[in-house]
């Protein structure tokens, strides 16, 4: 058996696809690669696969994280020669290593995002409301799902805040944190800086990982 | 110099974002293909008039999407009825129902081919029609259209979307589609170059088409209607008086590409063919006609098949589908072989009949992620003779025993109520099984054993012997549901809808006429006809009156023998006096053996269609002299 660690290209085809869905097409594209999967024991097997977070619905990543184990021990060559051959449009392996130690997801720390814009807002301004939200004590935000509508603290959330780009281009990037104390949403960030509607894309750019544990 | 109009692919970003499951609209699935648009001779668009969660299992356009597209001048791509988000986005932003593959406006496709799944969604096709931009009567449309055609189980009584469709395809479409192709690339006529104030190209069209074996025209038929029924005429002296559907005699080509979907489909799993034809003769059943003779696909070639299926789709679970998977002659060997081969491969068997479920067959079915179905359809041996559903109590029980004892926890059980000559007891009788095997689950499983009941309300269908049948009204089936609500306490017990199942009735049995009914219900909101929560019976009405039609008469009303019937020019290979004697046994609760199993041929008429039904009928004759 051999526990890996993929590292894999969400592109803008697949934005619309589901967490869900995701992993039952990678499942998929595995099955098709020839790659015998581990299963877990009991009444109903599953193969032991595990993304380190759920890509939201509409955001791009080009550096998402998949933990696989393999039946079979292949090497790294092998494997990702093969897997690339079965992925679909809009899905790309970038990275593939042997992989150690607890569950990804308890892992994850950070998680970092750009966002596209389009908006009149000039470079100061955005300067300033980047500044601004890195300076407030709080940032209180209703979020509804379903039905409930929960009341938090986005600020801790936040760990940075930055200009990417301003010329031409209109992008800003943010780091946020994405452990069991919760994880923050680019999407409520950007409203949060009143830039809901000039959001023209969002991507996950980076996960990161504890490499302590 | 050919001009071709709007066929620039449908921008979708503003409005994927904004429709629950954009995967249903954005395409790209693995083994979804596309062609190049511009060199592609013929572009043909496969419309399943239903959400793309159910169309995308559909094996009919599985089959058709890889044999169009497999050929070099061909072109094929896919589209699904919009769910009423996205049509409200199209409509709300004027853009065009597009394909999945190119996105680009099904107007601007050649062919628009429907599948004709079942009755309540002939409200979509007109949807659909309207949001690609098409006028939504045949009698409408330029030579700049597309040739609209369907085929499928529905179509085997067009006459109620006898208005809105150009040309059906009645049977097997494998080789009839073909030449249908081939006519349309060798006349010259493509929408993309047609005339839009011209019909001239695509009437000639359909003429040459109304003599290709198989397919229907109904602009080439007059019906009149009057005391002897609805009687159709061929107009002219091209057109065939009746048209014989096609028949493949050897099962083809079992499609080895399917697209596999992101969203997850109502059978989220590889689909092969095993066997297409039932010849048991229930006589509800309009499938055993349409469908009819049996066809077995042999084991190496299934194994051949399931092979290259799983390669290239990476499915964990394979569905051997046909009418009644337990009857092929090697069902057996081919799941113990499946097994062996794939042990990772969950095995499925959709509907089995009791009398055909060993041990042997539940042991070799060695995964257990859903349950056994089942479907005895009546509770009574009585009702069972009657419907010439040869299997009894005890087969029920054996199979029970046999899916119980094998480590499986669920059954799934379909009946059927509102069967002609019905009594409350037959329907008691239901309630009677269902717990005897029910107390077998017990016996292995405790509390875990579970049964799960459907009971459907009776459409009597063109082409069966109860074609000529009144439905039964709605005060009795009710009181029948309710004595199984009673009985069935702790089950779980679905039943379906008396009102939409009237509905359905009308449009499986309609003429001409209900093509305004249609349209009417169209207009006042009708699509998602299936669906209870889109279903309003009240529109319907309202339909069927602003026609001066009413639904009972199509629905509740007993046929002579003697009355014309809207289908009676659509030939299925078997006879009307078949089906006609088959009625009359009923009636009495003979039983007509299978003869595909008991090589008794029973002189349905098939040997227009089936070679080999020739021979049978011959031999059953020089036994008759001896």
């Amino acid at each position: 058996m051999q526990r890996w660690q993929l590292t894999f290209r969400r592109g803008k085809e697949l934005q619309f696809v589901g967490h869900l869905d995701l992993s039952r097409a990678w499942e998929r594209a595995l099955h098709r690669a020839g790659i015998r999967l581990a299963y877990t024991q009991g009444f109903t097997p599953h193969p032991k696969m595990c993304f380190a977070a759920a890509l939201p619905v509409g955001v791009t990543g080009t550096a998402e994280v998949l933990d696989v184990t393999f039946e079979e021990d292949l090497t790294a060559e092998t494997l990702a020669s093969r897997i690339a051959a079965q992925l679909p449009d809009g899905l790309a392996l970038v990275g593939m290593a042997a992989l150690f130690g607890p569950a990804l997801p308890a892992r994850l720390r950070f998680a970092e995002y750009r966002a596209g814009l389009e908006t009149g807002v000039g470079r100061d301004e955005i300067l300033a409301r980047l500044a601004a939200l890195l300076s407030a004590s709080e940032l209180p935000r209703a979020r509804q799902r379903d039905k409930v509508v929960r009341q938090y603290n986005l600020r801790p959330l936040i760990a940075d805040l930055w200009l990417e780009r301003w010329d031409g281009e209109q992008v800003i990037g943010m780091r946020l944190r994405a452990d069991n104390s919760g994880a923050g949403r680019p999407d409520e960030v950007l409203a949060a800086l009143d830039l809901a509607d000039a959001t023209v894309w969002i991507e996950r750019t980076r996960l990161i990982l504890d490499e302590m544990c | 110099m050919t001009i071709e109009r709007h066929a620039e692919p449908v921008r979708l970003d503003a409005i994927l974002p904004k429709v629950a499951k954009p995967a249903r609209y954005s395409g790209g699935e693995w083994n979804s293909v596309r062609k190049d648009w511009a060199s592609s001779d013929v572009r043909v668009a496969l419309a399943y008039p239903d959400i793309y969660e159910i169309g995308a299992s559909h094996l009919g356009l599985q089959i058709l999407y890889e044999l169009l597209n497999a050929r070099d001048d061909v072109l094929a791509e896919r589209v699904y009825a919009p769910w009423v988000d996205m049509e409200g986005l199209l409509r709300g932003t004027g853009l065009p129902l597009f394909a999945l593959e190119s996105r680009r406006p099904i107007a601007a496709f050649d062919i628009l081919g429907f599948t004709l799944p079942y009755e309540l969604t002939f409200s979509n096709i007109l949807n659909m029609l309207a949001l690609a931009g098409l006028p939504i009567e045949a009698a409408e449309r330029s030579d700049a259209q597309p040739l609209v055609i369907a085929g499928g189980s529905c179509a085997c009584n067009p006459e109620p979307l006898a208005d809105f469709i150009d040309l059906f395809l009645i049977g097997d479409a494998e080789e009839a589609i073909h030449e249908l192709l081939d006519a349309l690339r060798d006349s010259g006529w493509r929408a993309r170059s047609g005339s839009s104030t011209s019909r001239r190209q695509r009437e000639d069209f359909l003429r040459h088409a109304a003599n290709i074996p198989g397919l229907y025209v109904p602009s080439l038929y007059g019906v009149s209607y009057g005391a002897s029924g609805a009687v159709a005429q061929a107009l002219g002296s091209g057109v065939p008086r009746r048209v014989l559907k096609r028949f493949v005699s050897a099962l083809p080509f079992a499609p080895v590409r399917p697209v596999v979907p992101y969203l997850e489909a109502v059978h989220d799993r590889a689909s092969l063919e095993i066997m297409r034809g039932c010849a048991r003769g229930c006589r509800f059943c309009q499938a055993g006609v349409i469908y009819r003779s049996v066809r077995e696909r042999p084991v190496a070639e299934a194994l051949a098949a399931a092979e290259q299926l799983l390669e290239n789709t990476g499915y964990e679970e394979l569905g051997l589908v046909s009418l009644s998977s337990a009857d092929h002659s090697q069902i057996g060997e081919l799941v113990h072989e499946l097994g062996r081969r794939y042990p990772q491969v969950n095995i499925s068997l959709p509907s089995l009949r009791v009398d055909a479920f060993s041990v042997d067959l539940a042991k070799a079915i060695h995964r257990r992620k859903t349950g056994f179905t089942f479907a005895p359809e009546a509770g009574s041996q009585r009702m069972r003779d009657i419907i010439n559903k040869h299997v009894s109590e005890d087969d029920a029980i054996g199979a029970a025993e046999a899916a119980f004892s094998q480590g499986w926890t669920l059954i799934k059980l379909y009946f059927m109520i509102g069967l002609p000559g019905e009594t409350i007891e037959d329907v008691a009788g239901i309630g009677g099984l269902v717990r005897q095997m029910l107390a077998i689950g017990r016996r292995y499983h405790g509390h875990r054993a579970q049964i799960n009941v459907s009971v459907n309300t009776f459409n009597p269908k063109p082409h069966t012997p109860f074609q000529w049948v009144a439905q039964e009204g709605e005060a009795s089936l009710r009181e029948k549901q309710e004595l199984l609500r009673r009985q069935l306490r702790g089950t779980k017990l679905r039943w379906s809808d008396n009102r939409a199942s009237f509905m359905e009735s009308a449009l499986a049995r309609g003429d001409r006429r209900l093509g305004r009914v249609i349209e009417n219900a169209w207009r006042l909101g009708a699509r998602f006809d299936a669906w209870s929560e889109h279903f309003q019976y009240d529109r319907w009405q309202q339909a069927f009156a602003a026609a001066d039609s009413d639904p009972s008469y199509y629905t509740h009303r007993t046929r002579s023998a003697e009355e014309g019937l809207p289908w009676d020019h659509i030939d299925l290979g078997v006879s009307k006096a078949y089906l006609k004697s088959e009625f009359a046994r009923s009636a009495l609760g003979q039983f007509t053996p299978d003869c595909h199993v008991h090589d008794q041929c029973s002189a349905c008429g098939y040997f227009k269609v089936d070679p080999k039904c020739r021979e049978a009928v011959q031999r059953a004759k020089v036994a008759a002299h001896i």
